[in-house]
């Protein structure tokens, strides 16, 4: 593959999976036509994204190549000579992952990424008695009032698909881009110890956090319970395990980072927490081409008195978007407003097993008359038709939808989730004095959601305060074109180094 | 065969005469040395007695007790072996005086060790807060004692934990992220209403990771009962005119609603979803006496309590002594604080032979 100025590497998202990072990324790479671009995604397993690319690319991605997370190959390349003082590595690597440190990373990537029959392979580093000695180790160390075997398979699944990235063929390009830290970053610290070129972060959500919680909420880690109507001190070790894994993960992207971005102020807290170093830190706000909704602003100005109330949900209807929530609200608006219009869109296959329920649900809730699920729509024609935007996430970074919306002039109701208090209430005191241009409810409350909707209904001038103060907002604060030249100026600059970066430990 | 005279027998009316004074020179003092020994078996017993003692007071645990044990044994035998060797020829008092010691002196270890105050130290300490105050006292800790004793440093919390007054409650204002999430997912397990109500309560906690955890047992314990109204629904369509699966709503809307998963407006709206199949299952059903009990209590939920009166009246007319109807009215009177009405209404209860439940049982006795 040819070299390109910039390497993205990326992890379960563009081109595979349309959501908010991936038009962020779309976006990015079509603006900045003057770069080339190269893709370094990281997938579960072959085949895994049945639909292939669901975005056409722009001409400067020069090709998109595929990591696979899950597809190993465990097979003896033969005993390399100096395997225990490589296992060392390895050894050391594991410890300092228990101790919070990071400091052997750098040795065991360049014993791994040797080229040829020299390098350690996934085989030497979890098949061999020596590696066997550090699981034991390791086990009686931190473990050993566990089930060995559950360590086992933790221990298997936590590093093989590390060895895995860690040993994959990376393209040559002049900076790597990594969107999140875990498997990404570690990936893009990997490119930039072999290739010595520099290497950003731009974290929309917080990985680690995300991870984290994803991990305390699942269902499929197997803990020890006593049984104990007790609030335990700690997490479960199991789920410790895992956690601590991918902030070790973060830990290491951000040491390697040779800058930190990230949305929203109220993200570089977390990752300060999470280890990384404040003077890298740097927030870039998402922008949105106000040109492109120009004439979606006059058409919703346009819009009649007496046109059906609509109220609408923009996004994928999956469990963090919390769409069910949503519909329970829309049962108590259409109670206040018994003609209401309410619009889902978004597409429905992420979980189609969750769409069906919210369906069912609307039913349940007799909105059959009111809602209407309608799937991936092109939002800039359908914008104008709405009244109030509602956003009901559990979770989320700076919601796109929000902007879009508040150029056309809609105010928008959402929950108290990352930074939708900070687009709509303001972040500087300067941004603060537009006004609002919503209302922040709290998260899981359609009482709290229907009220906020039940209030703009009533208020029209309140509705038309807000979308003034919005529109400015927007106009003011978030426009695109200040993302991208804050990106391309950063691009540009790291491009340009011409000396390689002295990366410790690397070959 | 000649006549064994007792000693005692043999100085009978010749007054008390000392035999070792009357003694041969030469056989009085081996007599002298015999008493002598015989003073130190005595001794010895005492002073092994009082040592048991002391080693069962002063040194801790099962030491202690091992040490005292041995002792005792051996004062015992000494003891023994002293009223042994009394002589024939001692007077009454001294030949009781070896006898006392010999039997009395093995029985004292055990009394006074049990009677006697022991030292600080040496006793079983009553609290963590004993073993910390002590332990400190001789070792110079390596980590913070806090972290040895689990005490958090916070002077209320510790106490409120020794009294045992800690409560979930508590942990979800105080307590890290982890405890919080851990005292979250109990009480989504233990899945009361009142439980839920407080596992609702942390959506607006401060930290971001708690809200999402209350969220997934919230969500979590949603799941079953959506998916009961799914399948109810379902039985609905297919028999639309049957009051069975219109009162297979209600309840399913019903139970819902008194889960406490909801915010206040969603929940009320299940329990008119409830009432109104309730009220539809009625009309169907006629003498059943559930849908009545459904909607009646519906409406005590949504606080409209001249509706739910109402209905009970109109139950309580054709059904007199049902546990049920009984039951809801203790329910109003109680959400109208008329707690001489909610008395009289448990008092009914206990007469069809229910057992009231908690709350209303509590009222047993009460003034007002």
């Amino acid at each position: 593959m040819k070299t390109a100025d910039i390497c993205l590497v990326l992890e379960g998202t563009y081109p595979f999976v349309s959501g908010g990072v991936s038009s962020w990324v779309h976006m990015l790479a079509s603006q900045l036509s003057h770069l080339t671009f190269t893709i370094l995604h990281i997938s579960p397993k072959r085949g895994f994204y049945t639909k292939g690319h669901v975005y056409k690319m722009p001409e400067n991605i020069l090709g998109v190549r595929e990591v696979y997370l899950h597809d190993y190959v465990l097979s003896s390349r033969g005993r390399p000579h100096d395997l225990r003082q490589k296992v060392e590595h390895f050894r050391a690597l594991v410890r300092d992952m228990v101790d919070g440190r990071a400091g052997s990373f750098p040795r065991f990537l360049a014993a791994l990424q040797h080229e040829g029959d020299e390098g350690l392979s996934s085989w030497d580093l979890l098949q061999t008695p020596e590696s066997w000695d550090v699981l034991v180790e390791n086990y009686r160390r931190e473990a050993e009032d566990e089930s060995f075997l559950n360590f086992f398979w933790t221990w298997r699944y936590a590093y093989l698909p590390l060895f895995n990235l860690l040993s994959a063929r990376i393209p040559p390009a002049r900076v790597y881009h990594t969107i999140s830290t875990g498997y990404a970053g570690m990936l893009a610290a990997g490119a930039k110890a072999k290739y010595k070129r520099p290497m950003l972060l731009t974290e929309h959500g917080i990985y680690t956090k995300e991870r984290r919680i994803e991990i305390n909420r699942s269902e499929w880690i197997q803990d020890w319970d006593s049984g104990e109507l007790v609030a335990e001190r700690k997490a479960p070790f199991f789920r410790r395990y895992w956690i601590r894994q991918f902030q070790m993960m973060s830990r290491i992207t951000y040491e390697y980072a040779d800058e930190i971005l990230t949305l929203y102020t109220g993200n570089t807290k977390e990752q300060m927490k999470d280890g990384a170093e404040p003077a890298k830190l740097r927030v870039i706000p998402n922008g949105i081409d106000l040109d492109r909704f120009g004439e979606a602003a006059r058409k919703h100005d346009a819009r009649g008195q007496n046109d059906r109330f609509t109220v609408c949900f923009v996004g994928r209807v999956c469990p963090i978007k919390d769409v069910m929530t949503f519909v329970s609200a829309m049962r108590l608006v259409a109670d206040g407003i018994p003609n209401v219009r309410v619009r889902v869109l978004g597409p429905m296959d992420e979980d189609p097993e969750y769409a069906e329920m919210c369906q069912r649900h609307a039913k349940a809730l007799g909105l059959e008359n009111n809602v209407a699920f309608e799937g991936k729509v092109n939002v800039l024609e359908e914008l104008p038709k709405v009244d109030l935007m509602v956003l009901t996430s559990i979770s989320e970074a700076q919601p796109l939808v929000i902007l879009e919306a508040g150029a056309v002039g809609i105010p928008t109701v959402a929950t108290d989730v990352g930074s939708c208090s900070e687009l709509l209430y303001g972040r500087a005191p300067e941004d603060r004095a537009l006004g609002e241009g919503g209302i922040v409810t709290a998260m899981a409350s359609p009482g709290d959601t229907a009220k906020a909707i039940l209030q703009l209904y009533h208020d029209p001038a309140l509705r038309k305060r807000m979308r003034d103060a919005m529109r400015e907002r927007v106009r003011r604060f978030y426009d695109q074109r200040d993302m991208v030249a804050a990106y391309d100026e950063l691009y540009r600059r790291f491009v340009a180094l011409e000396e390689p970066l002295a990366v410790e430990g690397a070959k | 065969m000649s006549e064994i005279v007792e000693p005692a027998e043999a100085t009978k009316g010749e007054g008390l005469r000392d035999p070792v004074a009357e003694a041969p020179r030469p056989l009085r003092a081996e007599r002298r040395k015999r008493d002598v020994v015989l003073l130190l078996r005595v001794v010895a017993t005492v002073i092994a007695e009082i040592l048991a003692v002391v080693a069962v007071m002063l040194v801790p645990g099962g030491k202690g007790l091992a040490l005292g044990l041995a002792l005792h044994a051996l004062a015992a035998v000494l003891g023994r072996v002293a009223a042994r060797r009394r002589r024939p020829d001692l007077n009454q008092v001294e030949s009781d005086l070896v006898l006392l010691t010999g039997i009395a002196v093995p029985l004292f270890g055990p009394f006074a060790a049990w009677s006697l105050p022991r030292p600080k130290g040496a006793v079983k300490p009553a609290n963590a807060h004993e073993v910390f105050a002590s332990y400190a006292d001789h070792v110079k800790p390596v980590v913070p004692d806090y972290e040895r004793t689990l005490f958090t440093g916070n002077y209320e919390k510790d106490m409120a934990r020794e009294l045992d007054v800690e409560s979930y409650h508590e942990v979800l204002v105080h307590g890290t992220t982890d405890q919080k999430r851990s005292a979250l997912h109990r009480l989504a397990e233990l899945g009361e209403p009142k439980h839920l109500r407080l596992v609702r309560r942390c959506l607006v906690d401060l930290e971001h990771e708690v809200r999402l955890y209350a969220y997934s047992e919230l969500e979590r314990a949603s799941r079953r009962y959506e998916e009961e109204i799914a399948q109810r629904a379902r039985e609905l369509k297919d028999k639309p005119q049957e009051g069975g699966p219109l009162l297979a709503m209600a309840r399913a809307y019903f139970d819902y609603a008194a889960t406490g998963i909801h915010d206040e407006q969603m929940g009320a709206w299940y329990y008119r979803s409830a009432e109104r199949y309730a009220g539809q299952a009625r009309r169907l059903l006629g003498e059943d006496p559930e849908p009545v009990w459904i909607q009646a209590r519906a409406f005590g939920r949504l606080g409209e309590y001249d509706r739910a009166k109402a209905l009970l009246l109109e139950l309580t007319e054709s059904q007199q002594n049902l546990p049920e109807s009984c039951l809801a009215r203790a329910e109003l009177a109680y959400a109208r604080r008329d707690f001489l009405a909610a008395r009289a209404e448990l008092a009914r209860l206990r007469e069809t032979g229910t057992e009231p439940p908690p709350w209303l049982a509590a009222l047993e006795g009460k003034r007002r």
